[in-house]
């Protein structure tokens, strides 16, 4: 009797354990898992030129890749500790919130709708939707495109589609998955206007300025896009948001200032001081 | 879970589910017709019809279903030819499900004992009349089960229509969860949806089966 009591205590004991166990593992960051693991593991894009997309030699690119790869470096020590989880623009924010991501860097804008339920550090870069057009398209100004002749196509986000419908109404709006399929719609003639985040419209007329232009002013506000993650974990929304505000606006500013050269051609907003002395 | 804002978008889905049905439909009728040709010219006597039946066929099962959509959409405005989106996604599906549907009706016909026929030629009826009132009849019931799988992979193959900026469910659903970053509620009420269209048509099809049941002679 006695020893059958001593099995079932000690049975209890372990299990105790064992939960007790599981409770540490669920309470520790990702932060931590992150530098035992000694790798980051990333969402980005591999379809929205500049910000991620495969190069002429196959190799994974872009002002957010490379962010990512500065990120790794700020977090394990090595730009090259880095794994990049390929997604789309429906797979990325799944990517994080199932765990299967560390976080997300993929022309993410905050939105009051999606902080709900997604953590976001502060902004990595501004962005604006400016629209593309053929030259000598009819379309001369953003006012045109409120017209029944319009065909207005961009990627399928939910910032995408209210811009559509607010300011060309009488357009058709067309909406694909990538901004690839997106600006293929704009030279095949299945669009006849593309509304773009505004770094993927100025590098597409880069390398297409003999046949498209981009329309004079933005459309709609600017907006930021910003890191995410799952929720819930603040060691490491800390650690992302610190790093973002030290290469945005701090003691790394001169490598974000390199990087945002490299892609958009022209020097980063200036740091911002806080007290300069 | 909070699936409060998926009825707050109920209409999107809703608009999404009717695009949805409706190129399961047009694709449904197109691969149901184009079928019956595939299988005649992969049945024809003449072999220069057999070879090009057979060539359609290995052409439309061996690519991917993407791809001839992108074919289809972004390709032929090169070459002068317009259609719409959902025209380019229901005659994809069409085309390339009339390969499978094609085999499917020739498995089914060849299932039949050649001497049916031959007695049915014997009793005096026509080639045409033997396909007809003989053959047809019972290889049609045969068919059925597997048909029933073909349409249910067409209803499912709908979803590629998103990428050419058809407004069918799928897209819908990703403009929901690019909105709401609720991917679990989304999909679930997504695959939802798309349960209830496939066994719908299942459903009838199951009613078709126990209406005309296989025979065996």
């Amino acid at each position: 009797m006695f020893h059958r009591m001593s099995r079932l205590a000690g049975g209890l004991v372990a299990l105790a354990m064992g939960l007790g166990l599981n409770v540490a593992a669920a309470q520790e960051s990702r932060l931590d898992t992150i530098v035992k693991r000694d790798k980051v593991i990333v969402a980005v894009s591999s379809t929205a030129r500049p910000n991620g997309f495969i190069d002429e030699n196959g190799r994974h690119t872009g002002f957010e890749v490379e962010f990512a790869r500065l990120m790794a470096k700020a977090l394990v020590g090595d730009p090259d500790k880095i794994e990049l989880m390929t997604t789309t623009v429906d797979g990325r924010f799944p990517a994080v919130l199932s765990g299967k991501a560390d976080f997300g860097i993929s022309t993410a804008t905050i939105y009051p709708d999606r902080a709900v339920r997604l953590a976001f550090t502060r902004p990595y870069i501004d962005s604006s939707t400016l629209v593309v057009v053929p030259k000598g398209s009819q379309i001369k100004t953003l006012a045109d495109l409120d017209n029944e002749n319009v065909v207005l196509g961009s990627t399928n986000s939910a910032a995408m589609v209210d811009r559509a419908k607010k300011y060309a109404p009488k357009a058709k709006a067309i909406f694909f998955d990538t901004d690839s399929a997106a600006a293929l719609a704009l030279k095949s003639g299945r669009s006849t206007a593309w509304q773009a985040d505004s770094a993927a419209a100025n590098f597409f007329v880069g390398h297409n300025g003999d046949e498209f232009v981009v329309l004079d002013g933005s459309l709609g506000t600017i907006n930021n896009n910003a890191i995410f993650m799952k929720p819930g974990d603040f060691p490491l929304w800390l650690a992302l948001d610190t790093i973002v505000r030290e290469y945005v606006n701090g003691s790394r500013y001169g490598e974000y200032a390199a990087l945002y050269k490299t892609w958009f051609g022209k020097e980063p907003p200036p740091q911002r001081p806080f007290n300069q002395n | 879970m909070d699936f409060g804002f998926i009825l707050n978008n109920a209409p999107l889905l809703m608009e999404g589910a009717a695009m949805t049905v409706a190129l399961a439909i047009g694709a449904l009728l197109g691969a149901t017709i184009g079928g019956g040709v595939v299988a005649g010219l992969r049945m024809s006597r003449h072999a220069p019809l057999r070879c090009v039946g057979a060539g359609f066929v290995e052409i439309m099962r061996n690519t991917p279903i993407l791809v001839q959509i992108f074919v289809l959409y972004f390709g032929l405005p090169t070459l002068g030819v317009h259609m719409s989106a959902f025209t380019s996604a229901v005659l994809a599906m069409s085309l390339q499900n009339s390969a499978y549907i094609g085999e499917i009706y020739r498995a089914g016909l060849e299932s039949i004992h050649p001497r049916q026929r031959e007695a049915a030629l014997a009793l005096g009826m026509m080639p045409g009349m033997a396909l007809r009132v003989i053959l047809l009849p019972q290889a049609l019931r045969r068919v059925l089960p597997p048909l029933g799988n073909q349409f249910i992979i067409i209803i499912k193959d709908t979803s590629v229509a998103s990428t050419i900026a058809v407004a069918e469910l799928t897209q819908a659903s990703k403009l929901l969860l690019d909105r709401s970053a609720a991917p679990y509620e989304t999909f679930a009420t997504v695959a939802l949806i798309y349960l209830a269209i496939s066994a719908g048509v299942a459903g009838v099809l199951k009613l078709a089966e126990w209406r005309y049941p296989v025979r065996v002679s």
